[in-house]
């Protein structure tokens, strides 16, 4: 085809733009190229949808704060590279290879994608066990946040911890690598269905299992006992250890990862292994695995290092916060403490005494709050409180320190062994939840006359939520929880944490705001109620309710006042590493540097993004299909006129079947009637079927503003030839139509394809300029979005730019949009000059409405 | 544009005529397609390696092949260029998850028809495949498609 096309090319020329004599063969291969052209043209074009569709998706995905996986943003990047690959391929074909500089930005710009995309949080190389002498702060990145914060405050704050020593993350990759297990994991993981529960606890159950049937590599099995030989000599004894998780990424802002990941207390020596490599195991806990994807963590983004610290013979545990986890400005300390060990006051199930300590010295205790002996009538439990003042101001007074050192509020675990030395577990920064005015403070209203079913109880998380009960006590009732129920339970277990993605709210009849799921609900913005006696008893399953966690009230029904009230959910996704990732690759995509095809910057080498890639691939392409008849000599393609009674000067070239049978291809004229272009014909409808009463009557100050401009911009001025001054062209085929409008100062631009498959199909419109000043340019584009909005179409605005698209609909109804752009075209050209007034503005929109309304079939 | 009715007739007649050969080690996504498929009236096979694929066209021809990119053993791309040269008329669209940006260009550069991302919706897919059955020379075994055909 090209040597062929070349061939007439230079024949062309030789005879000085004369047509050349042409043989019927070479019209017949004229004829062929011209429909292989259009093919490619046709293809193109599909591609350039399917891009414009994918870069819609992603931006939109990032938007909306709903969860997205690494899977999301690498299927659409890779899908959106192919299409945009597919154009410059088609584009090529159609220009015999003209924009070879294509391939160099396109390569470029998937180039420093793919870095992005395959980029690997990097394992610190270093020892595979680390003492707790050597740990400190600086060490995050090889023992996770959970042991390093324990370190720095062994050796930088001087309090006292569990002695020990961390399994690092690079022993973890060690252990990983000699087993190869990662890739097997990454397979099962990407075959997971995360709505499917019953998939994702098989699934969740398979890798851990696979994890801890593994071998433990030599070296590293016995370098773990030799640091437990080593720490049972400096204990003088034979030594029991606590193995806690400690994982990269955990405890980072805002993100606690709590109660995910496995700890286990009372390991002896020939248990090291197996519990090393169960907790490894737990990275892949069902509820870690939901917590990551909801949180917007990629697997790989978290590493999974463990802690052997001796046992602590806690006599009296529990958790406090430095501030009130409510209120960031908070003055006081927040001790809850349980008899025993810490685990039960962590998990939620156990009772506790609540005290809040004064953040100042002498740390005056405020408030007590003695639980344990309320509720219990049993005689074993002493009438006293589980912690005497003296430990309660001791404690806030290392919970103050503790914020001093790491500059955030603290959630601390610790205990007080029987000889009182007080032994902090874990510090990490404290997820809060801050009521804003919206949210309301507790609620008091006087007004409020509707009695609620169930109040009291604690706000673990604040916010507001209505849905169908649904009461878990089992992992069956787990399996069929419904999505968008209320989580109603007796015990805040952090296993319920898997439902997290789920339910609305969450009620549970114990519990308080430092249980794991406290922590989990408020992270996920979730509204948590706990310690409403009996609710699962009083709820049934099914039953709609409203929980306001802030007023602690539980109404039947859907309140929506109260919903509205509420403030918005935030979104959980931002600033997470898959977030941030995608992010970084929509700079690669959507921002749009080639503007204006006139100007000299319009060219491959300026393209920096994508967008500009597709950008520059369609206009050339169209440019491509116009100009085939002129460079060819190839008068059947050829732009004709429209004659007749037609407002304006409009000229149209046939693409393939867009012309009825019989007509003289070589006339320079073409009526109406001659044209059987569905599309076409649709937006020709709009476009007369309401006379044009001429230019609006101008205001003066309106007209003023366009003198003045044009003055100033020598584009505006018809006697200058430009882009604004060119003609007016339908492109079409019977199902296909781009019209590229330049009336006087505006330049707009329709294409749309119709046909039986709705993936084919589409609308878009394109509108820029005017010759008014940017305020009522704006102010017409603003009219025009609202318009197009209430026809269905989606609608981008850029100062006085607009773009609207439908996709995926019926040619019925896509022929409806075309009227509509059709009328809208014609009607709205000039009223920019009118736009002062917003009272003209108003009878504007009436009419054009009222107009629609009369020519459009089904008229929302 | 036809008629809806008169394209859905001689589409239904199009599509029952062609052979789809799914390619994917998701074993529950191939079978719950291949049932959703044959319910159609396509006739269709699922395998769920690139070896047994390559097997499977050189024993029977197929019109279509719907190809996953990730694929244990022998890779998607590996598998696209064996089936193009055993059957070079059959249309493959890659159908994936997770392939890379390379592995895609390299499919269309070894002449896969098109690619799909996963998951997809149903209707896009059946459209998909009448284009590629449109495309593919199955037609040429049906009778000339008439308007007035009952």
């Amino acid at each position: 085809m090209n040597s062929f096309l070349q061939k007439l090319q230079d024949m062309s020329r030789k005879i000085l733009g004369l047509h050349p004599h042409m043989s019927d063969a070479d019209i017949q291969s004229l004829r062929t190229s011209f429909q292989d052209h259009y093919k490619s043209f046709r293809s193109l074009l599909t591609a350039n949808n399917n891009a414009l569709e994918l870069m819609a998706g992603m931006e939109q995905t990032l938007r909306a704060g709903q969860p997205f996986s690494m899977a999301f943003v690498r299927g659409h990047c890779t899908a959106l590279t192919v299409n945009i690959y597919k154009m410059i391929q088609h584009l090529q074909e159609l220009s015999n290879g003209k924009y070879g500089g294509l391939t160099h930005a396109f390569d470029s710009i998937s180039g420093r994608m793919e870095e992005i995309l395959s980029r690997q949080p990097k394992v610190a190389e270093g020892k595979l066990i680390l003492s707790m002498s050597e740990v400190d702060i600086h060490s995050t990145d090889r023992v996770g946040g959970k042991m390093a914060n324990l370190g720095e405050i062994r050796n930088h704050i001087g309090l006292d911890v569990p002695d020990g020593f961390v399994i690092t993350a690079a022993a973890t990759k060690h252990f990983m690598d000699s087993n190869d297990l990662q890739d097997e994991i990454n397979r099962r993981l990407k075959l997971l269905d995360h709505n499917n529960l019953e998939e994702l606890y098989t699934t969740s159950a398979a890798i851990q299992q696979l994890i801890a049937n593994a071998p433990l590599p030599e070296d590293l099995e016995n370098l773990i006992k030799k640091h437990y030989e080593e720490l049972a000599a400096r204990n003088n004894a034979r030594i029991l250890v606590s193995m806690r998780s400690s994982a990269l990424g955990e405890d980072s802002s805002n993100i606690s990862f709590a109660g995910q990941y496995r700890t286990q207390l009372n390991v002896s020596d020939e248990f090291l292994g197996q519990t090393y490599k169960e907790i490894v195991a737990s990275k892949y806990k069902s509820q870690a695995i939901v917590y990551r994807t909801q949180r917007g963590f990629r697997h790989q983004d978290v590493i999974m290092c463990v802690g052997c610290l001796v046992m602590v013979n806690g006599t009296v545990s529990g958790v406090m916060y430095s501030r009130s986890p409510r209120d960031p400005r908070s003055d006081w300390v927040v001790i809850n403490a349980a008899p025993g060990l810490a685990g039960n006051v962590v998990d939620g199930s156990a009772l506790t005494d609540l005290f809040r300590v004064s953040r100042n010295r002498p740390h005056d205790i405020l408030t007590k709050e003695l639980r344990i002996k309320a509720s219990s009538t049993s005689p074993d439990i002493p009438e006293s409180a589980t912690l005497t003042d003296t430990q309660a101001q001791e404690l806030a007074l290392i919970a103050v320190r503790l914020e001093k050192h790491f500059g955030s509020p603290q959630d601390i675990e610790w205990s007080i062994e029987g000889s009182g030395r007080i032994v902090i577990l874990q510090s990490r920064p404290l997820a809060q939840t801050a009521l804003s005015p919206a949210g309301g403070t507790e609620h008091t209203d006087p007004e409020e006359t509707q009695p609620s079913l169930l109040s009291g109880g604690v706000t673990a998380s604040a916010g507001v939520a209505c849905g169908p009960v649904h009461i878990v006590r089992s992992n069956i009732d787990l399996l069929q929880f419904p999505k968008d129920a209320v989580l109603v339970v007796e015990h805040p277990l952090p296993d319920w944490a898997t439902l997290l993605a789920r339910t609305v709210a969450v009620v549970s009849e114990t519990g308080h705001v430092t249980a794991h799921l406290a922590t989990v609900s408020r992270e996920f913005g979730l509204p948590a109620l706990f310690g409403i006696a009996d609710a699962t008893k009083k709820l049934c399953n099914g039953d709609i309710i409203t929980v306001d966690a802030v007023s602690r009230r539980i109404y039947k029904g859907c309140r929506p006042d109260l919903l509205e009230a509420a403030p918005p959910p935030s979104n959980l996704m931002a600033g997470s590493p898959v977030y941030r990732l995608l992010e970084e690759v929509l700079k690669l995509v959507t921002p749009l540097n080639l503007i204006n095809p006139a100007s000299p910057y319009f060219r491959p080498s300026s393209c920096e993004t994508y967008h500009d890639l597709t950008r520059f691939c369609h206009e050339k392409a169209v440019t491509e299909m116009f100009s085939f008849s002129s460079r060819y000599g190839f008068d059947e393609k050829s732009a004709k006129q429209l004659y007749g009674d037609v407002p304006f000067q409009w000229w149209v070239i046939d693409l393939e079947d867009g012309f009825r049978e019989g007509l003289d291809v070589k006339d320079r004229w073409v009526r109406i009637e001659d044209i059987v272009s569905l599309p076409m014909l649709a937006i020709w409808e709009g476009m007369t079927a309401v006379p044009w009463k001429g230019p609006p009557p101008v205001d003066l100050k309106g007209f003023g503003s366009i003198l003045f401009r044009s003055t100033m911009n020598p584009n505006l001025d018809p006697a200058v030839r430009s882009s604004l001054t060119a003609k007016s062209y339908f492109l079409i085929s019977k199902n296909f139509c781009n019209l590229s409008v330049r009336l006087g100062y505006h330049f707009s631009l329709v294409e749309t394809h119709l046909s039986d498959l709705l993936t084919e199909n589409y609308v878009s419109f394109q509108f820029k300029g005017g010759a008014a000043d940017d305020s009522r340019k704006f102010i017409r584009v603003q009219l025009l979005k609202d318009i197009l909005e209430q026809y269905d179409f989606r609608v981008e605005q850029k100062a006085d730019a607009l773009t609207a698209r439908i996709e995926k609909k019926p040619a019925p109804f896509l022929i409806e949009r075309l009227k509509v752009l059709g009328y809208l075209l014609i009607h709205t050209r000039q009223i920019d000059m009118v736009m002062g007034e917003q009272i003209m503005v108003e009878n504007y929109r009436r009419s054009i409405l009222a107009d629609l309304g009369n020519i459009i079939n089904n008229a929302p | 544009m036809k008629a809806h009715n008169e394209n859905s007739r001689s589409d239904a007649n199009l599509m029952a005529s062609c052979s789809v050969l799914i390619v994917d080690d998701e074993k529950d996504f191939v079978h719950t397609l291949l049932k959703r498929l044959k319910r159609r009236g396509l006739e269709c096979e699922g395998v769920f390696t690139g070896e047994e694929a390559i097997e499977t066209v050189k024993s029977r021809q197929f019109n279509i092949v719907l190809l996953d990119m990730k694929l244990p053993g022998r890779d998607g791309n590996s598998t696209l260029v064996e089936i193009k040269k055993i059957q070079p008329d059959a249309e493959v669209i890659i159908l994936t998850g997770h392939a890379s940006a390379d592995d895609g260009i390299a499919g269309m550069k070894n002449g896969a028809m098109d690619y799909l991302m996963k998951p997809v919706e149903f209707e896009s897919l059946l459209e998909m495949l009448l284009k590629a059955v449109r495309k593919t020379d199955c037609s040429h075994s049906l009778p000339v498609r008439d308007k007035g055909e009952k």
